[in-house]
């Protein structure tokens, strides 16, 4: 961009303002401020729909969630039986490679 | 700068707002070879005929990506890729895609990363390829996962390590020591309250650090420079990256900010996981640092320190004039990384 203009000149200022708002410990505490507001709204929200999920005939959220992690669980148990496997199938090619070699 | 209001250019501003560029992006070949979870491991192929050179015998590369966005802005679109680049010049090129995150996986934090994605990975990587060891490639937080696999299994397996834009230390990490403090920012309750963290969040956080350049300057080089073909398509796909995020798990945020910014437990080696400490005295393999010397998010003080801390005596710090993400997106990509890149895979690879 073009130095000596008048718009770059506006962004600069502009730009320099804004970063100082934004670096000052006010600007921290508000942000800090608000997000404690909306998660104390948030925590309330989940809370009531929780209950109302809870009496209704259909999984709830916190239902599906499980349901999931037992998934993720049981993807992780295979991962580890394919790996343990895999060694002995190693473990019995060098056997294999051994006995050969000794035969010879 | 040219902010004169033209109707063409109005025309084409709405234009551009109404393309759709789903298309434009990621588009070097791949196949899937494992998946875990959501994540997905993907070795990718040559979008032209490729010498058969040294690229059977050479190790293969494992890139990562942060947990926040998505991994194809290294292989943005055709030119400015860095997985194309590679993989056209012999190299046999994998990448571990987190992907999204669910609700269930609010538990999932760095030791899970390292222990039960990428240790996984990287066995599944060195089978595909036939190889007994890697190169391993990490970008901004994929680094410093990548550090912590290193740290924690050191040994011949990892024939390099390639970080890129890495945080590693946070003795000084600007203003988020202000914002992110334990007085402004209540971590166990966002945390708790929202299970992952949604990627607009972390996304608002980044662009905050300089408002008006990511917030008004976007758009104002656009419409400046709406008549520049290749700057637009370069600006679409960017812009899809920029918003196309991923939610980042709790239990890894609440790690991220507690354990490794506001306590720096990595760089003072006092961060453990899963019972071992991570040592980066440990790593002994070749190391090459890439920043970006005009990195915002990431600034190389936070990297620099890398070089001390690791314990091999190979080590090379490179300082590209870049940004974060231009490092390999911008002109410096292709001209000055790619390449870079390159000559460290063929010096640190088997002897032709």
């Amino acid at each position: 961009m073009a130095k000596n203009n008048p718009a770059h000149d506006l962004l600069d200022a502009w730009s320099s303002l804004l970063e100082s708002t934004v670096s000052s410990d006010t600007y921290a505490k508000a942000m800090g401020k608000y997000l404690e507001g909306c998660l104390a709204l948030q925590e309330i929200v989940s809370q009531g729909s929780s209950k109302i999920m809870e009496n209704a005939p259909i999984p709830s959220r916190e239902d599906l969630t499980r349901l999931a992690g037992q998934i993720v669980a049981l993807e992780t148990k295979i991962d580890l039986i394919e790996e343990r496997l895999e060694e002995l199938a190693r473990g019995l090619d060098q056997l294999i490679d051994l006995v050969r070699r000794t035969e010879d | 700068m040219n902010l004169v209001p033209s109707p063409e250019k109005w025309q084409s501003m709405l234009e551009v707002s109404r393309r759709a560029p789903a298309l434009e992006v990621a588009r070097t070949p791949r196949e899937v070879i494992w998946t875990k979870n959501k994540s997905r491991l993907y070795r990718y192929f040559p979008t032209r005929p490729v010498e058969t050179r040294p690229a059977a015998v050479r190790p293969p590369l494992l890139l990562t990506y942060a947990l926040i966005n998505r991994p194809y802005v290294m292989d943005l679109y055709p030119g400015r890729s860095m997985i194309e680049y590679l993989v056209n010049r012999g190299f046999e090129v994998y990448l571990l895609d987190w992907t999204d995150w669910g609700p269930e996986d609010r538990g999932v934090g760095f030791d899970h990363l390292v222990y039960d994605y990428l240790r996984p990975a990287a066995r599944r990587v060195m089978r595909h390829a036939g190889s007994e060891d890697f190169h391993l490639l990490g970008y901004c937080m994929g680094g410093t996962i990548n550090l912590l696999y290193a740290a924690l299994h050191p040994g011949p397996e990892i024939r390099s390590l390639i970080l890129m834009t890495t945080p590693v230390d946070f003795t000084d990490y600007g203003l988020f020591s202000l914002w992110l403090s334990d007085e402004n920012f209540a971590l166990d309750k966002m945390v708790q309250t929202m299970g992952n963290i949604p990627p607009e969040i972390i996304d608002f956080g980044n662009k905050m650090l300089k408002p008006v350049a990511n917030f008004i300057s976007p758009p104002l080089s656009l419409y400046e420079r709406i008549e520049d073909s290749s700057f637009v398509r370069h600006f679409i796909a960017l812009n899809q990256w920029v918003n196309d995020g991923i939610p980042f798990p709790g239990e890894a945020f609440r790690q991220w900010i507690q354990d490794f910014l506001r306590d720096n437990r990595l760089a003072r080696g006092e961060l453990v996981l899963r019972g071992n400490r991570v040592d980066l005295g440990r790593i002994t393999c070749p190391l090459l640092t890439v920043v970006g010397n005009q990195d915002h998010i990431v600034p190389p003080k936070q990297t620099r320190p890398v070089i001390d801390l690791v314990g091999s005596r190979k080590k090379e710090y490179c300082p590209v004039k870049s940004g974060h993400i231009g490092l390999i997106t911008g002109p410096a990509g292709p001209k000055e990384v790619y390449p870079l890149l390159e000559n460290w895979l063929v010096e640190n690879g088997p002897a032709d």
